[in-house]
């Protein structure tokens, strides 16, 4: 096929990364970027990129086949609304708006649309989870006691950051939800939660430096959703897998591959994003699968409130 | 259409196993279930290996499409859509009771019927009650009726369906869960508006779940009320006073979940004499409701009391026929939506006086602050 040229709304941290991760892309290329800062968008532009003020210019100038949507969470449903009009496929990051009502007209949006909408939880693309998947879905573990998740950060990220990053569940934990209900195949069905008082660094109201959840799930097992934003050893993210039949435990992002597996992942993304516009059926998170994270997120935060 | 009517089911839960989907059965003559359709995948396919019905679906919409004539609601939420879009597919339809969450839902479901020239009943079993129906007559000929004293004790439901073989839904995922939270929130705050925790309560799980059926009753004995003087919603109950003509009636509900001594009584009083009918739990089958009538002798100590058993008819059998013939025929039913919508406007009604401390009058009627959604 013709490689796909998306356009990256947001070169922020999020859309950097993914500018390094395309890189390497033969499939798909990141033909525009929207980005309102003008000192980074003078960087772009001498890295040879095409850059735009608003999305609306870059809409204008055309010659992209869909968006990836990196922007602030807080603007992504508007963004979706544009580019929905726009008839152009998205590709937007988690968790599609700060809310599950936001995640739900997202998908309201795209579907009277008739847009596909994919929703970056690039775990779905991490190879040894995908295995891990496989080894479930064929049955190796037997019945599945327990499906524990894991997501520990070496350090927390800037108090101003999380005052607004909608709490750890929603800021860290949806992609473990996520990774949840697709590792299992189970709708999580109750959510219990708790959250040490241990604490490093100081207090942001709303936002616990570790926390714990307990799901139940739709087909009788038990999920645990285990995030930190402190981890001497690195960023790190496992899965633990306990069946009837077998165990495993899965360190797909560790210390010092973390890095590279993560970038392979969300080029991955992008191309399994590409062959879906394509027609090619993928296992993707939908924005029902976004709606189905942040439903959860916020029933964990109520617990905790 | 042929005199057997093609029914779709939409929601399988308890009403639907106890009562309607039993009942449809032992009319064969009547109906034919072709299709059910629940959010539980185990509690279709459990119902459908029950039932012998080979077409389940998760959708409401997915049923549209089947070759049915009339479609039976009866999940809980809100009615309204799923009887909207089966009026425009030209079905017939039966709703549990609340029949909707607010006036203008109701509204623009009776249109929706008019315009497919479809029946639109609402299931209020009681009026079909073999008893209930004596009651209603023989209160015709009480003179001056005083006091009607409405009370109705809540009492848990288990004890009441735990000798029934019944299926459960698996518990549903957080995101529908929410989901239906979320549609309940929005129309009962655009019925009744942002109002206390308790009233909102009240109005989901009291009013709309219950108290409509002692509203219809009442409703199908002494009419439209006059003045709705006094409404007061508690943790654990509601209490109302009505006025119809001459009549004060007094209504109690009371929620107490220890023992199963079920009860719901509607009695009249007047110098004369004295009737009262009492139900048993709505969930057992064919167990009767009980007519007591008292009288006595002016300036005598000679008084009596009788009580009858009018009948063993299970009144959810007699509201399927009572469908059935309206379906067949084009009469209009006891129940028709445009009577049973006057008792959601007494459940607004009801918030209303209460959080104004203030009485209201016709609050049966449809105040304009009822319809501007």
């Amino acid at each position: 096929m013709a490689i796909f040229k998306l356009g990256l709304i947001g070169a922020g941290r999020m859309g950097r990364t993914h500018l390094r991760a395309l890189a390497g892309s033969e499939t798909v290329v990141i033909a525009a970027v929207t980005e309102p800062v003008p000192a980074s968008r003078n960087d772009l532009a001498q890295s040879g990129l095409v850059v735009h003020a608003t999305l609306d210019a870059m809409l204008d100038a055309g010659r992209i086949d869909g968006v990836l949507i990196a922007a602030p969470s807080d603007n992504h449903l508007a963004l979706v609304r544009r580019a929905a009009a726009a008839g152009l496929p998205i590709l937007c990051e988690k968790p599609c708006g700060t809310t599950a009502s936001q995640a739900q007209e997202a998908a309201r949006i795209t579907r009277a649309a008739g847009v596909p909408l994919q929703i970056a939880y690039w775990r779905r693309f991490v190879p040894a989870l995908r295995r891990l998947r496989q080894r479930i879905a064929e049955g190796a573990f037997g019945g599945i006691y327990l499906a524990a998740c894991y997501q520990w950060d070496e350090r927390a990220p800037p108090a101003s950051f999380r005052a607004h990053s909608g709490g750890i569940f929603v800021d860290m934990g949806v992609h473990e939800f996520d990774q949840l209900r697709w590792l299992t195949d189970q709708d999580i069905t109750a959510i219990h939660a708790s959250a040490a008082t241990i604490a490093e660094d100081p207090h942001v109201p709303g936002d616990a430096e570790s926390a714990q959840v307990l799901c139940d799930l739709s087909g009788g097992s038990t999920g645990l959703v285990s995030l930190g934003r402190r981890f001497p050893q690195g960023d790190v993210c496992w899965a633990h897998i306990f069946g009837t039949r077998d165990a495993e435990e899965c360190r797909f992002l560790w210390p010092p591959d973390a890095e590279a597996t993560f970038l392979r992942a969300l080029r991955l993304q992008a191309e399994s994003f590409a062959h879906g516009v394509g027609g090619t059926e993928t296992d993707a998170a939908r924005a029902e699968d976004s709606v189905a994270a942040l439903v959860a997120a916020e029933a964990a935060s109520r617990i905790l409130r | 259409m042929g005199t057997r009517l093609r029914i779709g089911i939409v929601g399988c839960g308890l009403v639907a196993q106890v009562m309607h989907l039993h009942y449809l059965r032992e009319l064969p003559e009547l109906y034919e279930i072709v299709a059910l359709c629940d959010v539980s995948a185990d509690l279709r396919a459990a119902c459908a290996r029950d039932y012998n019905i080979s077409c389940t679906c998760a959708d409401w919409r997915d049923l549209l499409a089947q070759p049915l004539d009339a479609l039976f609601i009866l999940t809980s939420g809100s009615h309204a859509p799923i009887a909207i879009a089966a009026a425009e597919a030209g079905l017939h339809i039966l709703v549990e009771k609340p029949m909707c969450f607010s006036v203008p839902e109701g509204q623009a479901m009776i249109a929706a019927a008019e315009r497919a020239h479809v029946t639109l009943m609402v299931a209020y079993n009681k009026r079909y009650d073999p008893a209930y129906r004596r009651f209603a007559e023989e209160a015709q000929h009480l003179q001056d009726i005083r006091l009607a004293r409405i009370t109705t004790l809540e009492a848990p439901f288990v004890p009441y369906v735990a000798h029934y073989r019944l299926h459960r839904p698996g518990p549903l995922p957080l995101a529908v869960q929410a989901a239906f939270a979320a549609d309940n929130a929005t129309r009962i705050a655009a019925a009744i508006g942002e109002v206390d925790p308790l009233s909102a309560h009240a109005y989901h799980l009291v009013l709309l779940d219950s108290l409509v059926h002692e509203f219809n009753a009442v409703r199908g004995v002494l009419g439209e009320p006059d003045r709705l003087e006094f409404a007061d919603i508690t943790e654990h109950g509601v209490t109302a006073v009505l006025r119809f003509g001459a009549t004060q009636c007094v209504l109690t509900w009371v929620d107490l979940p220890g023992i199963a001594r079920y009860a719901m009584e509607f009695a009249f009083y007047a110098p004369q004499s004295r009737l009262t009918v009492a139900f048993p739990s709505p969930f057992l089958r064919s167990a009767p409701t009980l007519l007591t009538r008292e009288g006595g002798e002016t300036d005598t100590a000679r008084s009596w009391q009788t009580e009858e058993i009018t009948a063993y008819d299970e009144s959810f059998r007699a509201e399927l026929m009572h469908f059935h013939d309206c379906v067949t025929s084009g009469r209009a039913p006891i129940t028709s939506a445009a009577d049973a919508l006057h008792d959601i406007a007494l459940c607004q009604s009801v918030i209303d006086v209460h959080r104004r401390r203030a009485p209201r009058d016709r609050p049966s009627e449809f105040a304009p602050s009822m319809t501007q959604a």
